[in-house]
């Protein structure tokens, strides 16, 4: 699996993904807030296999969200038309 | 007191829904996901935390802006934060923050207030009142 920035070239490296957390917090008395608990809305796998949320993903260099995400680097033409004759 | 569930009187235990930014890299072909780090600074939980602390504020300031009506239960539930302890949605600012009692009119509040605005005056103008001297 490859992540690749198309506007500063950017590979690989330095990628923000934002996802949805649920959280349990105590908020004190004097208004500060303790945090205790955190557990994810959202699947990470399914957000970067998604076509729809690849955009969520920004390139912290040049936060541009022009990503490009190749998940199967081996896949090639012939594996593709071995699989397509079977 | 900042919130309170008016269904259970809970007012310390809450929960939310807050977008975490993680970084990740490709590192042999693997996604490794970790925080996001600036030199000493973390970028994640810092992000987090102000996120946290933006909902909290702005339930307490819109109040009741707050609120959706539930056609189902029949009342109004807290859109963005729910109590931890009942999973209840009736979060609200507790209301007894607002002086329940209070003057009739506004000049009883005026006259009633009378002697901080004397005092306020003479902090902001009392350098300009002229010096009684002792006659030696």
């Amino acid at each position: 699996m490859d992540i690749y920035c198309q506007s500063c070239k950017n590979t690989n490296k330095r990628f923000l993904l934002p996802i949805w957390n649920k959280t349990t917090f105590k908020i004190e008395t004097d208004g500060d807030i303790k945090l205790l608990h955190l557990s994810p809305l959202e699947s990470l796998e399914d957000k970067i296999a998604d076509n729809h949320v690849k955009k969520d993903i920004i390139c912290r260099g040049c936060s541009s969200n022009d990503i490009k995400i190749i998940l199967n680097e081996y896949e090639d033409d012939d594996e593709r038309n071995a699989l397509n004759g079977l | 007191m900042h919130l309170v569930c008016n269904a259970c009187f809970n007012y310390s235990y809450f929960t939310t829904s807050v977008e975490l930014v993680r970084e990740i890299k490709i590192d042999n072909g693997n996604i490794v996901i970790e925080d996001s780090l600036c030199q000493d600074f973390n970028f994640s939980a810092t992000a987090f935390r102000h996120l946290l602390q933006d909902i909290i504020n702005y339930v307490k300031r819109v109040d009741f802006d707050a609120m959706d009506y539930n056609e189902d239960s029949h009342c109004f539930e807290n859109k963005y934060i729910s109590c931890s302890e009942c999973e209840g949605k009736m979060v609200t600012v507790p209301q007894r923050k607002i002086k329940i009692v209070k003057p009739e009119s506004l000049g009883e509040e005026i006259i009633e207030n009378r002697k901080e605005l004397l005092n306020l005056r003479r902090r902001k103008n009392g350098h300009l009142l002229p010096i009684l001297q002792k006659h030696k």
